[in-house]
């Protein structure tokens, strides 16, 4: 129905009115901006891996790469390890989100927030807290050695895998989640109501009305996993992973042509992945609730879905409990004495300080281009409207290793000398993430009746002042969104930063990785300790502001 | 009430936490009657079929379906059929699916299955739409989809929670003699909810008033609104002037008069007369009549088409009245006299 609407509006646009030259000018801007951040670098690593610009079209990188046994096991291992990661996610993804939207206890909101708990950590957390518990001095495996004299080690394929588990969990659950808790209720109801138990009723009514979400949930963690980028640095043992081996080629051996074919492996299926979401998938027209409470779940069933629910969460918070303690002991399991020492990492702080500057910015920008954007293409026939949220929502599906490259490719040589500056980084993640400004703009701008935009003007009042008086208040709530979002994430991340820290010029979770690869952990686990805490803070603040200018409206 | 009621509740009590929203709720469904719960929003008629369908648990009283209890039954074991105020048609599956669904669960055979589907369709007037996806439906379809998928298995009673609301003005009264219509050909036993009185009117056996979760009165449409059990149901259900007053009997004539020596008029009551009373006017019950002694001033005219309603000051009562047939006669302006011939037979509220 939406869908309607929106497109009778823009046809009622396209007849009556012409862009004002403001929008115009602000397209263009965004426009040019998405291409020199988002277009410019992925289209560089395509060029690069045929050697274009290093003296003509070949395809000798591409014989290299299927020739040489260890780049096609990358490709083999990220394949596999992203396949098992999604599946096992799935399985555990889909009980976890009945559990939670199904129950209304104390405790299913408390697990929901542990499901979601990862988001707000670097995303080798996991891997971290698997060195400690089983690395080669791990906790756990002394026990074992001690009681067995086996040796275990964690490193290797097997040890990604679980922590992609855990790390790419909640990317799934959350859009789980969100599909059960926004589908009516009186569908299941119906379904009861025609004879059906709740065993039929979850398999025949809710999971092929979460159909799309689950598909959708699983595509995305699959090309997460599979250009998964810092697990296998810190827990890979030296396995071979297409992202990790890519950012060797470039910061080890220089070979920028090897890499970029890797990229182009890493591209693909996020590219297809992307296409296929964006012009095939169609969601059911699944009227949302209309007030009313989920279903509660029979107990037999609940208990089933409670009991995966409680053992993802424990996982989770043991993992979690593990680099906390970490953090606060001289090196756990061995000299378990407290300590600060580990925090007194004064280039550590340094680098922390680095990140919040940046993801402020990035997410003011994001955040703000986004919307902006999102608002003109809901509302103005501005030029190139489609191409432009095309490439945009396409920054959030490149995998984060080859915008890195392709920014190396870019901005590391003339005319530009870009990297190791604040501003290359702030653009990276900024355009990284304008796709979820965008998003939330334009589902917000479609939540709207034009006929608002038309009463201001009617009483008076010209285009940019109804943007700044009626639109712009009403899409606070979409920027705030996308400015959690995107400041979140861009604290945590890692996998595109990397290509273009330098030294002196580094941020929190670049540096984190590093000293999780040093097998440094007390210092890493510290540094994460702080890193969670500050993200934690910056989103409570944020609430809080919300909370106030939300009463005031 | 010699048959054995399809549909017993016995003093049904429901409570959310603190807050009771059902009260000693007692009623009986004959086969094939159909009965409106009807009350303001909030009063609890949902939650009252939602306890017969088995989406709420009461927390006192029992309910029967034929003869035999259901309190401990899960909604999937009830033999209800309910259709949602959303319709709640699986979007995921086509018409004939949707229809089908409750009939694979009782593993009915394939070819017995196709021939109900196909009859069902066609008691709501759908043959030919088997393939659609409910997206494909307009509003009046769906509801019919709706139906249909309920009636395929025979339910002992089919609960309607407020289905005309989502449809347009045009459509409601279509659908409304629709489902009148398949009631009295199939002699479906119905419990159907509505806030709106027009239509609880005209569809109903029998109609239960609610408010705040007790029962106001449980009658018929015609004894509903001719004889409300108290100022509320006259109130909620048609319009109504109440005027309280006294009774004297002056020879062989029953004299009402409005307090304070106010309005004055014979009038014809039931059973003996107390001393005091409220009466019931309708407005439609009275009429501009130039012979009429009685002689009021308008206060505002609201012309309708149909009828004229004039609201007038008679006597210090401040009273509306219903002019029929507005066709004939000349348009009255606020200030100007109205003469107004009261009727003689009026029903006094019990109790006050
Ligand atoms: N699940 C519930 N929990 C708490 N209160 C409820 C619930 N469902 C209904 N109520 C309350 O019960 C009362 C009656 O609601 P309902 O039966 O929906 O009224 P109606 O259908 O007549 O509008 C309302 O005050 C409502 O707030
Ligand atoms: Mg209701």
């Amino acid at each position: 129905m939406n869908e309607v609407s929106t497109e009778q509006t823009s046809v009622f646009y396209k007849r009556k009115t012409k862009v004002e030259k403001g929008y115009l000018a602000a397209a263009w801007g965004i426009a040019v901006l998405l291409f020199v951040f988002i277009l410019a670098p992925v289209l560089a690593v395509f060029v690069q891996s045929f050697g274009i610009g290093n003296g003509g079209f070949t395809l000798e990188n591409y014989k290299r790469f299927f020739s040489n046994s260890s780049y096609f096991q990358a490709l083999f291992n990220s394949m596999a390890a992203g396949v098992i990661s999604t599946l096992v996610i799935l399985m555990i993804a889909i009980p976890f989100a009945l559990y939670v939207t199904r129950s209304k206890t104390m405790l299913s909101t408390v697990y929901r927030g542990i499901g979601l708990l990862p988001l707000v950590a670097p995303p080798f957390i996991f891997s971290l807290a698997l060195i400690i518990l089983f690395g080669r001095r791990g906790v756990v495996s002394q026990w074992i050695a001690d009681f067995t004299g086996l040796e275990v080690s964690i490193y290797g394929f097997w040890g990604v895998v679980i922590a992609q588990i855990l790390g790419y969990f909640p990317v799934a659950y959350m859009m789980i989640e969100s599909s059960m808790r926004n589908m009516n209720p009186s569908l299941e109801q119906a379904s009861q109501d025609l004879g059906a138990g709740q065993g039929r009723t979850i398999r025949k009514v809710t999971l092929p009305l979460a159909g799309t979400a689950i598909l959708k949930a699983g595509l995305i963690v699959f090309v997460m996993a599979l250009a998964d980028f810092s697990n296998p640095l810190v827990i890979g043992g030296g396995e071979n992973f297409l992202a990790s081996d890519a950012f060797l080629l470039v910061t080890g051996q220089q070979n920028l042509e090897m890499a970029a074919v890797l990229g182009v492996f890493l591209i693909l299926p996020s590219l297809a992945v992307f296409l296929f979401q964006t012009y095939l998938l169609k969601d059911h027209e699944v009227a949302t609730t209309t007030g009313g409470e989920n279903n509660p779940l029979h107990p037999k069933v609940k208990a089933t879905m409670f009991g995966i629910s409680t053992l993802m969460a424990f996982f989770i918070i043991v993992m979690f409990v593990m680099v906390v303690l970490s953090a606060f002991v001289q090196i756990i399991g061995i000299n378990n004495e407290f300590t600060l020492e580990h925090f007194s990492d004064t280039s550590g702080w340094d680098f922390l300080r680095n990140s919040v500057i940046v993801s402020f910015f990035a997410a003011l920008l994001a955040a703000g281009l986004g919307i902006l954007q999102g608002y003109m293409t809901a509302r103005k026939n501005i030029p190139m409207k489609k191409l432009m949220e095309f490439t945009a929502l396409f920054g959030l599906a490149i995998p984060g290793t080859v915008m890195g490259i392709g920014y190396v490719l870019i901005f590391n040589g003339p005319p530009f000398f870009l990297t190791g500056t604040i501003f290359l980084l702030v653009m990276n993640m900024a355009f990284r993430k304008i796709g979820v400004g965008l998003e939330s703009g334009i589902s917000q701008m479609q939540q709207l009746d034009v006929s608002l935009e038309e009463a201001s003007a009617d009483l008076g009042s010209g285009p940019y002042q109804t943007f700044r008086r009626v639109v712009a208040p009403l899409l606070t709530p979409a920027f705030m969104a996308g400015f959690v979002y995107t400041f979140m994430t861009a604290m945590v991340s890692v996998s595109s930063v990397i290509f273009l820290i330098a030294p002196g010029m580094n941020l929190a979770a670049p540096y984190i990785l590093n000293l999780a690869d040093q097998a440094a952990v007390g210092r890493a686990s510290a540094m994460s300790f702080i890193l969670i805490v500050i993200v934690l803070a910056c989103m409570g603040i944020l609430k809080v502001i919300e909370k106030r200018s939300g009463s005031n409206v | 009430m010699s048959e054995q009621p399809i549909l017993q509740l016995k003093k049904i009590e429901k409570s959310f936490g603190e807050t009771t929203v059902l009260r000693n709720i007692t009623l009986d469904v004959q086969e094939g009657e159909l009965v409106t719960f009807i009350g303001p929003s909030g009063s609890g008629k949902t939650t009252l079929l939602r306890v017969v369908g088995g989406f709420h648990q009461q927390t006192g009283g029992t309910v029967l379906l034929g003869g035999q209890t259901i309190d401990v039954l899960p909604p999937e074991k009830r033999s209800t059929g309910m259709v949602f105020q959303n319709y709640a048609l699986f979007p995921h599956m086509t018409v004939y699916e949707n229809v089908e669904y409750g009939l694979k669960i009782q593993t009915v055979g394939k070819v017995e299955r196709n021939q109900r589907i196909k009859d069902a369709l066609q008691q709501v007037q759908l043959d030919g739409y088997e393939n659609r996806k409910p997206s494909e439906l307009s509003g009046g379809q769906q509801q019919r989809v709706a139906i249909a998928r309920c009636l395929v298995l025979k339910p002992k009673v089919l609960l309607l929670d407020e289905p005309l609301s989502n449809l347009d003005a045009n459509l409601r009264v279509v659908m409304r003699d629709e489902i009148r219509r398949l009631k009295e050909e199939l002699n479906l036993t119905i419990v159907f909810v509505t806030h709106d009185q027009e239509e609880a009117l005209s569809i109903s056996d029998r109609i239960l008033v609610l408010k705040d979760g007790i029962v106001q009165q449980l009658e018929t449409p015609s004894i509903v609104y001719q004889r409300p059990a108290n100022e509320f149901v006259a109130k909620f259900v048609g319009h109504a002037n109440l005027l309280e007053g006294t009774f004297t009997v002056e020879g062989e004539e029953t004299y009402f008069q409005t307090k304070g020596n106010g309005l004055r008029f014979p009038v014809e009551v039931e059973g003996p007369v107390s001393e005091s009373g409220t009466i019931l006017l309708r407005p439609e019950m009275m009429n501009r009549d130039s012979a009429s002694p009685y002689q009021g001033t308008v206060d505002k005219t609201v012309y309708h088409g149909n009828y004229v309603r004039y609201y007038f000051s008679m006597d210090g009562e401040s009273l509306f009245l219903d002019d029929n047939n507005p066709f004939h006669t000349n348009l009255l302006q606020k200030g100007d006299q109205i003469n107004v011939a009261f009727p003689r037979r009026l029903h006094v509220l019990p109790n006050c």
